[in-house]
């Protein structure tokens, strides 16, 4: 069966967690010991914390271990009164006999407000008889200090280049696939350090080639922009406003993207363009500008219809 | 005899119907082979006004089969549908000799005041013994994504202008109306896929009349959009703001309407860059107060936001452009509509993707989604095999 990669190499020990050797380490002693407090794990997206968490729950619960952790999201679920159901439900049954608790893990739960956050902390107290909490964030500042001081916290570090290269390798060496060194290159740069984007990134490559080299990688992620953003901005600049904001609303329907989409990518667009310093600090301005009355939650298409008219204007100085 | 040329003209059968040719098709078959089917209903969705219903009564005219309608006011939750919906989908029926069931409008349920209303219909459509047909606007909203599982979907895209204007010339001569082949295009066009509005617009324009022209064109634009034109074209070509501003104070519910109708058209006017610049500012202004309405509910800002939408874009010009232009409807509705629907099917096969790969669908969305498209794009085998693994419904 086809799988995806992320799944098919997630690890199943936490000895097979990378780059991370110190909070490893630390984990493991709380499942020889079996017996843990509740856990903050802090860091960017794709370096190990769900990959942490599910570890630890198949070395204390062993086969049954997916009846004895509950997974949620802060940011899929529909608010605090749901998180908690689900809570009261997983709790009422008790664990296997050896582990004295069921595991809650609650993924980026700096998405919840001040306000959710106090009452998890309420409900992380009424449960702490028989479940642990492990929370993950991408910052331990956006989780109330109420709850930080309730949980040991772990920072994850983004993972290091030798690090993501090895784990690229191995991947590549089960897959049959020929990896370069500059294919590496780029999908480490791409990535940031994120493992689930860069493992997607090679998946998708090994897709059209076996043999997967910087040019191969080059075209899986340039597909991952729309194109039609480079001849918005230009057509703009050069002042062709129709073609610009037809082009624009298609693009929209197309890939379905919102407004704040699209400006990220124009930005990331100005920063390459090929005009003089000045009308770029300009173009930047009005563009800060733009994305702030988007966030603020005005119409997308006519505040970018009216980035545009701003753009062609200052492209025809 | 019917007074409204919509009724009049409303078609009786499938090949009456304007448009939409494979989706008859595919209605017709999911009919015809119903009894072998693996989804026993079919979930019909388009725009508003796209003719689904229409097509729905076309269908059951030609199979001559007796409609067991479930609509919007009837109420929804588990204990109506099954007690009518239910016993109809195993009765057979006692006037003629089959039927279709429909359920109109289904993204109208409710969360809460048709509670169970749902699984209700999926229980329904796992035992029926007749075709189900639901109708929707938006297939992929959260909600009924239970539902699609059981159902085929079957998509109505909007009306082309050619279809429209062949129907519109077609009703003219029946009516004896005779017309300017460009007057009947422009009307065509302007309807925008809706070919009821249109049609409707043509009655309105030939009214005692024996030919149609351009002038009439701009004379009987339904009344709405005749304060629009007028707006528009005293905003556009006048510099008395007083004026443009009494000018539309029919208009005043409608602002981010309004909005959408200059953001369709300063460009066409205003030809400088810097008048252009200006005028699309005054709207982009004009919307903020408009989205500050709705988080602060402070209506007091609907002053400001009607001053600059017809003030500031009024006074944004240097000069007035002599040319006469025919006012465009404006796409950023229909765009609205199908990007949030194309949004909501990304949402939606997002969120069973977070089942298995343990991540949040924002999350997915940048590090998953893009390549799993690009797998989908360039490798169809795989990409399916994807789908598979995912379970996520073709």
């Amino acid at each position: 069966m086809v799988e995806v990669w992320t799944e098919k190499y997630r690890p199943k020990k936490l000895s097979e967690v990378k780059g991370q050797e110190d909070i490893v380490s630390r984990l493991q002693a709380f499942v020889k010991s079996k017996s843990m407090p509740n856990l903050l794990f802090a860091g960017p997206a794709g370096v190990g914390k769900t990959a942490s968490a599910i570890a630890i729950a198949r070395e204390l619960f062993g086969e049954n271990w997916e009846d004895n952790i509950l997974e949620l999201n802060a940011s899929d679920e529909r608010g605090i009164d749901v998180i908690r159901n689900k809570v009261k439900d997983f709790a009422r049954t008790r664990a296997v006999a050896e582990v004295p608790f069921k595991i809650i893990y609650l993924d980026e739960a700096d998405a919840l407000t001040k306000e959710a956050q106090q009452a998890l902390r309420r409900t992380m107290e009424d449960y702490s008889g028989n479940t642990r909490f492990i929370l993950s964030c991408n910052y331990s500042s956006k989780i109330i200090s109420p709850i930080q001081s309730r949980c040991a916290i772990f920072r994850f570090k983004p993972l290091e280049k030798p690090v993501a290269s090895k784990l690229l390798k191995d991947i590549a060496k089960k897959e049959g696939l020929k990896l370069k060194d500059d294919a590496i290159d780029i999908i480490y740069r791409t990535s940031e350090g994120d493992m689930r984007k860069a493992e997607n990134i090679l998946q998708a490559t090994s897709s059209i080639t076996k043999n997967i080299d910087k040019k191969s990688v080059a075209s899986v992620i340039s597909f991952a922009e729309p194109k039609e953003i480079e001849s918005i901005v230009k057509s703009a600049l050069a002042g062709k406003f129709k073609d610009a904001k037809e082009t624009l609303g298609k693009a929209m329907v197309k890939h379905g993207l919102s407004g704040l989409d699209i400006i990220k990518q124009i930005q990331q667009q100005l920063w390459n363009l090929d005009v003089d310093d000045k009308q770029k600090v300009e173009l930047i301005k009005v563009c800060g500008e733009y994305e702030f009355r988007l966030v603020e939650g005005s119409n997308e298409f006519v505040q970018l219809d009216s980035l545009l008219a701003e753009f062609a204007l200052i492209g025809s100085k | 005899m019917p007074t409204s040329w919509t009724e009049k003209y409303r078609p009786k059968k499938l090949s009456e119907v304007v448009g939409h040719s494979t989706a008859i098709n595919n209605l017709r078959k999911f009919i015809d082979t119903f009894k072998n089917q693996k989804n026993m209903a079919v979930l019909l969705c388009g725009p508003p006004g796209c003719g689904k219903t229409v097509i729905v009564n076309s269908l059951a005219n030609d199979y001559d089969v007796e409609i067991v309608e479930l609509n919007a006011s009837d109420l929804r939750n588990k204990d109506s549908i099954k007690n009518m919906f239910g016993a109809a989908s195993k009765q057979a029926s006692l006037v003629s000799k089959g039927k279709i069931l429909l359920a109109d409008e289904i993204d109208g349920v409710s969360g809460t005041s048709d509670r169970g209303g749902v699984p209700a219909l999926v229980e329904v459509i796992k035992e029926t013994s007749f075709p189900i047909i639901l109708t929707a606007n938006d297939p992929y909203l959260p909600k009924l994504r239970s539902l699609r599982k059981y159902c085929t979907l079957i998509k109505l895209n909007k009306l082309n202008y050619i279809s429209i204007k062949k129907r519109l010339e077609e009703i003219c001569k029946k009516e004896k109306v005779s017309y300017d082949e460009l007057t009947l295009k422009k009307l065509a066009v302007s309807a925008d896929g809706d070919l009821r509005a249109a049609i409707n617009d043509l009655q309105t324009m030939a009214q005692g009349k024996s030919k149609i022209t351009d002038k009439d064109l701009n004379k009987w634009s339904r009344e709405r959009e005749e304060t629009i034109f007028n707006s528009l074209k005293l905003i556009f070509k006048s510099f008395d703001s007083k004026v443009a501003l009494d000018s539309s104070d029919g208009l005043t519910e409608d602002l981010d309407v309004l909005n959408y109708w200059l953001d369709e058209n300063i460009y066409k006017e205003y030809r400088d860059k810097k008048d252009n610049r200006d005028a699309y500012t005054m709207i982009s202004f004009s919307n903020i107060f408009l989205s500050r309405i709705m988080r602060w509910q402070h209506w007091r800002f609907l002053v400001y936001s009607k001053y600059l939408s017809v003030a500031g874009v009024q006074q944004a010009k240097s000069q007035s452009s002599g040319s006469f232009n025919m006012y465009q409807r404006p796409h950023i509705m229909n765009w609205m509509f199908q990007q949030g629907m194309k949004r909501r099917k990304i949402k939606s096969d997002l969120r069973i993707a977070t089942e298995k790969l343990h991540a949040s669908s924002s999350n997915l969305n940048k590090s998953f989604w893009p390549y799993y498209l690009f797998i989908k794009e360039h490798n169809k085998k795989l990409g399916k095999e994807l789908d598979k693994y995912l379970e996520i419904p073709q």
